[in-house]
């Protein structure tokens, strides 16, 4: 499990990407699903529209899930990632060159 | 009968005031006509009253796509051939739809919505139709300068029953197939017009959109498109641009603001609108990951499993 800090007003996703984790993210617009996750944990809100067919899963029971990509947390929360996340390799370069959200 | 060219794409939208601004601003269509709930949009080269439809919706993804017929009769045969083949066909009356005749609607087998129609309002080119300039419109240049819609790429379930739908009722032809190791295809291209798809079909979800092509006016500038794309902050593929091994275009996908994928790109090869006449070009699926992405030479899978 990887835990890290989120601001307010930051998607799930911006936060993992400051932490060094890049989730999967396909259209950043909350249209494609490739950023859905279970929400185990907490709750998150939406300030921008998202596809309502991507907040289930695929298959048979259509599980509610959570868009990373446009998802804010209003809590602390936990979420399962469908597709794996991968962690940066860090070079001593890394925190010099600015992160874009 | 003839389908002579999938006419437009009818796109549902999360929000339709950015989803127009993207298709006006950066991929270079201008509005013909607004109603209550959807926004027709027109591409420099095509002719026609409308090449996309955005329509505001909880959810992204493809309302339907239009096929124009080549006479007026093919809407009667297309009735009985689709209902042969087992679809439920209805008939909307013209005025139904801005800028186009009467519609034969029908499902695919793939659950995709189809409206074929033979009658459209001719608005001619953008750059007009008397003397006109070469270089394009002023309301394009800013833009990725797609040219004209070229073609839908459908998700479906069980591509050899969509395939076979679209090649026996529709009379589309296949130009190039990966075949799966059970024999059936896994990926298709099929066409209907002289260049070689104007539908293809990916595994995914019944009603599934893949992606909206637009044709750029060369390679080079497929390459300006992804600058101007990453100058916008618009979500490109990772990749940026690639070239296909299927096809041989050089190609960049990015998504609207609602999420569904769109494709610009160039140099798609000729076919001879000889139905049936030459065979496709086969893919061994162990070929897949040269033929989708060339330089790569690998797959991105959720290229292929994100779609809406």
């Amino acid at each position: 499990m990887q835990q890290f800090a989120c601001g307010a007003d930051t998607t799930i996703d911006e936060a993992a990407r400051s932490a060094g984790l890049n989730v999967r993210v396909v259209c950043r617009r909350g249209g494609c699903g490739a950023c859905q996750a279970v929400l185990l944990s907490g709750r998150v809100e939406y300030r921008e529209p998202v596809s309502v067919t991507k907040l289930h899963l695929a298959g048979d029971d259509h599980s509610r899930c959570e868009l990373l990509c446009r998802a804010i947390p209003v809590s602390d929360v936990t979420v399962r990632p469908i597709l794996a996340w991968t962690k940066h390799n860090p070079h001593p370069w890394s925190d010099l060159i600015r992160k874009k959200g | 009968m003839a389908v002579t060219k999938v006419g437009y794409a009818a796109l549902a939208v999360t929000d339709l005031n950015s989803a127009v601004e993207h298709y006006v601003n950066n991929v270079g269509l201008s509005i013909t006509e607004r109603t209550k709930t959807e926004v027709y949009l027109r591409s420099p080269g095509d002719q026609d009253h409308h090449s996309v439809v955005l329509r505001e919706s909880s959810r992204a993804g493809l309302d339907r796509f239009g096929i124009k017929m080549g006479d007026p009769d093919d809407l009667a045969e297309l009735e009985t051939l689709a209902e042969r083949a087992g679809a439920q066909v209805r008939r909307l009356p013209a005025g139904s739809e801005p800028g186009i005749g009467e519609i034969l609607a029908f499902r695919l087998p793939s659950e995709h919505e189809v409206w074929a129609y033979h009658s459209t309002q001719n608005i001619g080119f953008a750059e007009g139709m008397d003397n006109p300039d070469p270089v394009g419109v002023d309301s394009a240049i800013g833009s990725i300068g797609a040219q004209h819609l070229d073609h839908v790429a459908l998700c479906a379930p069980d591509i050899d029953d969509l395939s076979k739908f679209l090649i026996e009722v529709l009379d589309f032809d296949e130009s190039e197939v990966v075949v799966a190791p059970d024999g059936k295809r896994a990926v298709t291209f099929l066409f209907c017009t002289n260049t070689m798809h104007d539908v293809a079909i990916v595994p995914g979800p019944g009603a599934g959109l893949h992606h909206v092509s637009f044709e750029g006016e060369n390679r080079a500038a497929i390459v300006r498109a992804v600058e101007l794309l990453r100058h916008r902050d618009v979500p490109t593929m990772a990749y940026g641009m690639t070239r296909h091994g299927l096809a041989g275009v050089t190609t960049t996908y990015f998504h609207d603001p609602s999420g569904n994928r769109n494709e610009l790109f160039s140099g798609p090869y000729a076919t001879p609108g000889a139905q049936g006449m030459v065979p496709p070009i086969e893919w061994e699926i162990s070929e897949l990951g040269r033929g989708a992405f060339y330089y790569e030479n690998e797959l991105d899978m959720p290229f292929m499993t994100t779609v809406t």
